[in-house]
C-alpha cells in the first residue's frame, strides 16, 4: 500500500542553520505516528514543509502520491494543527472556520454548518460568536484542532497539540485524536512521551534534523528497557558482575558509585520476572536500592538515542 | 544549493480569490483597520474640498448680503487667468488643458481633484500597508495556506483592498459632490456628477498601481508598521529622487526642462493629471499606464510570495 505521508532526502537549510538533513521517512496509511524529538529537533520544519508553509532546500515530501508543492490537489485531504498560527484576533471564531470550509469547497449553508459541528466535536460550541482574542490558551488550541478535523482529511499533521495545556484539555485533545483515527493518517508530534506511547502506533525519532530511529511503536519499546538504580552504598564488583550476568541484562553502566543503570532485554510480559531477578541478585548482597526508577521503554530508547535528559532539552 | 522555486503563473481559482477577497473586506471592517482607512480617505477629501471652499464661504460673508455669493465668487475666481496659469503650472499642460479643467467642466471640483490627485497615493498605503504582512508575522496565513494554493491568497488580498478602496473613493467623492452641489450650488446637476463620476475614475486608477505597489511590499515584509513605513517611503521617497534628479540634469547638466517630462513617467503618480485630460486617448494612455505598473507590481509581489517561506 502506498505510504500516506512520503519524505525523500528532505533538507532544509536557514542560512548556516541545517533544520532538517537528508530526511528519509514513510508514513504508513490509517496509522496514528508520533513524531518525537528534543527541541530545535527539526519537527516542526518538517511539519511546515509538509504543509507548504517553507520551502524545502533538497528534497520532497509527497502526501497520498502527490508532492506538497501542488496543494492544491491535495485540497480537502491534508490538513493541519501548526505550532504557532494565530486565528484573528477581533474576528468571531466561527466566521474563520466558515471561511476555511468555504475554501474547502463547500457552499455557505453547508460551511456553517461544517464549522458548527467542528466546534461541538472539540466541545466549544459556546464560543462560536467569540472572538479569538477571547479565548483561553487552551480553547485556542481546541479550536484550533477542530480547524484540523473540517471537511474530510485523510491525512492529519499535529504539531504539539497538547502543549501548554493543563491535564484535562491534554486529556481531551488526546481522546478526539484517537477518536478520529479510524479511516484516516494522523503524524502526531509530541514532546510527552507517554502520551505518544500510549496513543500511537508507529514513532519516529527526530534529533539534530535527522533521523535517528523510526518503526513501529512495538519494535521501539521492546527492544530495550531501562532501569536507573540509586544506593545507599557503593556498588561492588561482584555484584556488578553478578547483574551483569542476569539473563535479562544487556549492560550495566556506573553513572557514579552508587548509581548504575540497567539496560535490560525484557519485554512487557516478563519485565516483572526481570525486576523480581533484578531485586533479588541486589538483596543477595544486601544491597538495598534507596530509588529504582523503571523507565518507560520510549522514554528510555529516547535517552538512549538523543543522550538527553528528558525535559524537552534542547537539541544540541 | 538554492531553495527550490516554483513558477510565477501557478495554477489559480477565481472562486479562491473571491472568497478571500469577501472575506478579507470583512475582517477588515471588523477589525477596524477598513473602518481607519475609510476615515482617512474620507478626511483628506473633505480637508481639500474646504481648502477651496471654506475660503469662498469667508469671502462671501465679508462682502456681505449685497455682494456676491458663493457661486458667483468661486466662477469669477476660479475661472480667472491667474488661476488658469496656476493649472497650467501644476499640471505642466497648455491652455486647452486648462480651460477644459476650469471652463468646460466645473472648475471648484477641478481645482479639488488635482490637490486630491497629489495625496492619493500616500492615502492609499493607509488601506494597502497590511494585505498580507500581520498574517504572515501571526502566522496566520497557514490556516490559508493549507486549503488554497498562495497565488489565491495574494491576488485575494489584493482584490478585498481594491473593492473596499472602490468603496472609500465612492463614498468620498459622493460626499464630496453632495457638498460642493447643496453649499456651492453653482453648477447644474448634471456637469458635476458626470465630472464628478470622470474624477472619482481618475483617482481609482491613480490608486490601483500604489494598491499592487503595497501588496508587493506587504509580502515582503513581516510587521505591519515596517510594511507602512517602507509603503509612505516608496512612494514618497521615489517622487523626491526624480525630483532630484530632474533639478540635477536641468542645473548642473543645462538640459531642456520640457525635454525631462519624462522623468516623472516612470512612477504612477507622474500620470495622475492626464487621466483627466481633455483628449481621451491620452486619458486612454494613462489607464494603460496604471494597468501597466500595477500588473508589473503584481507580478513582482506574487513571484516574491510564491518563493518565500510562511
Amino acid at each position: 500500500m502506498q505510504p500516506a505521508v512520503k519524505v525523500t532526502n528532505l533538507t532544509k537549510k536557514f542560512a548556516r542553520q541545517v533544520a532538517l538533513d537528508g530526511v528519509d521517512l514513510e508514513i504508513p496509511q490509517n496509522s496514528l505516528y508520533g513524531l518525537l524529538g528534543p527541541n530545535g529537533a527539526g519537527k516542526t520544519t518538517l511539519f511546515s514543509i509538509a504543509a507548504g508553509f517553507l520551502k524545502p532546500t533538497e528534497g520532497a515530501i509527497e502526501v497520498l502520491g502527490v508532492d506538497v508543492s501542488r496543494i492544491s490537489h491535495l485540497r480537502g485531504k491534508l490538513a493541519m494543527l501548526p505550532q504557532d498560527a494565530a486565528f484573528q484576533g477581533s474576528i468571531p471564531v466561527i466566521e474563520q472556520l466558515i471561511m476555511f470550509s468555504r475554501l474547502n469547497g463547500l457552499d455557505k449553508a453547508a460551511a456553517r454548518s461544517a464549522a458548527e459541528k467542528a466546534l461541538e466535536m472539540v466541545g466549544l460550541p459556546e464560543v462560536a460568536r467569540k472572538a479569538a482574542r477571547a479565548l483561553s490558551h487552551g480553547m485556542m488550541k481546541r479550536v484550533a484542532l477542530c480547524q484540523a478535523f473540517l471537511g474530510d482529511a485523510k491525512v492529519i499533521f499535529l504539531d504539539e497539540p497538547t502543549a501548554g495545556l493543563d491535564p484535562d484539555n491534554a486529556r481531551r485533545i488526546r481522546a478526539l485524536v484517537k477518536e478520529f483515527t479510524r479511516d484516516k493518517t494522523i503524524v502526531f508530534s509530541s514532546h510527552n512521551l507517554q502520551e505518544v506511547q500510549d496513543i500511537c502506533d508507529h514513532v519516529c525519532v527526530i534529533d539534530k534534523g535527522r533521523v535517528v530511529e523510526a518503526g513501529t511503536m512495538e519494535s521501539l519499546t521492546q527492544s530495550t528497557f531501562l532501569v536507573r538504580v540509586e544506593l545507599v552504598s557503593a556498588l561492588s564488583s561482584e555484584a556488578q558482575a553478578a547483574l551483569q550476568a542476569l539473563p535479562v541484562v544487556e549492560g550495566i553502566e556506573l553513572t557514579s558509585d552508587k548509581e548504575f543503570n540497567l539496560r535490560l532485554n525484557a519485554s512487557g510480559a516478563n519485565k516483572d520476572e526481570a525486576m523480581k531477578a533484578i531485586y533479588g541478585t541486589l538483596a543477595g548482597f544486601e544491597i538495598y536500592p534507596r530509588s529504582v526508577f523503571e523507565g518507560a521503554s520510549l522514554e528510555a530508547r529516547f535517552l538512549e538515542i538523543t543522550g538527553g535528559t528528558f525535559d524537552g532539552a534542547s537539541s544540541t | 544549493m538554492e531553495p527550490t522555486t516554483s513558477t510565477v503563473a501557478r495554477s489559480w481559482s477565481l472562486q479562491h480569490v473571491g472568497i478571500i477577497a469577501l472575506y478579507s473586506m470583512r475582517f477588515a471592517l471588523r477589525s477596524g483597520g477598513g473602518l481607519m482607512f475609510l476615515l482617512i480617505f474620507l478626511t483628506v477629501g473633505l480637508s481639500v474640498a474646504s481648502l477651496f471652499i471654506t475660503p469662498l464661504e469667508e469671502l462671501v460673508k465679508m462682502d456681505g448680503p449685497d455682494g456676491m455669493n458663493t457661486a458667483e465668487l468661486s466662477m469669477t475666481i476660479l475661472e480667472s487667468d491667474m488661476v488658469s496659469q496656476a493649472v497650467e503650472w501644476i499640471t505642466n499642460s497648455d491652455s486647452a488643458q486648462s480651460e477644459y479643467l476650469l471652463k468646460d467642466n466645473p472648475a471648484l471640483l477641478s481645482a479639488i481633484l488635482l490637490i486630491l490627485l497629489i495625496a492619493v497615493p500616500f492615502t492609499t498605503c493607509f488601506g494597502a500597508f497590511n494585505q498580507t504582512s500581520g498574517d504572515i508575522a501571526s502566522r496566520g496565513l497557514r490556516y490559508l495556506l493549507l486549503r488554497t494554493e498562495r497565488a489565491n491568497i495574494f491576488l485575494g488580498r489584493f482584490v478585498g483592498v481594491l473593492l473596499f478602496t472602490i468603496v472609500s473613493v465612492i463614498g468620498t467623492m459622493l460626499v464630496i459632490l453632495l457638498y460642493v452641489q447643496f453649499k456651492v450650488g453653482a453648477y447644474p446637476g448634471m456637469d458635476l456628477w458626470a465630472w464628478g463620476f470622470q474624477g472619482l475614475t481618475a483617482v481609482f486608477f491613480l490608486s490601483l498601481p500604489y494598491i499592487a505597489l503595497c501588496a508587493w511590499i506587504s509580502c515582503m515584509l513581516d510587521t505591519p508598521f515596517g510594511s507602512l513605513a517602507i509603503c509612505l517611503l516608496i512612494s514618497g521617497f521615489s517622487l523626491a529622487i526624480l525630483y532630484l534628479l530632474k533639478l540635477t540634469l536641468i542645473t548642473s547638466m543645462k538640459v531642456d526642462p520640457e525635454s525631462l517630462d519624462w522623468v516623472f513617467k516612470t512612477v504612477p503618480w507622474g500620470w495622475k493629471y492626464e487621466l483627466l485630460h481633455g483628449s481621451p486617448v491620452v486619458r486612454i494612455t494613462a489607464i494603460l499606464a496604471m494597468l501597466g505598473f500595477t500588473v508589473g507590481f503584481l507580478f513582482l509581489g506574487l513571484r516574491h510570495f510564491n518563493k518565500r517561506d510562511l
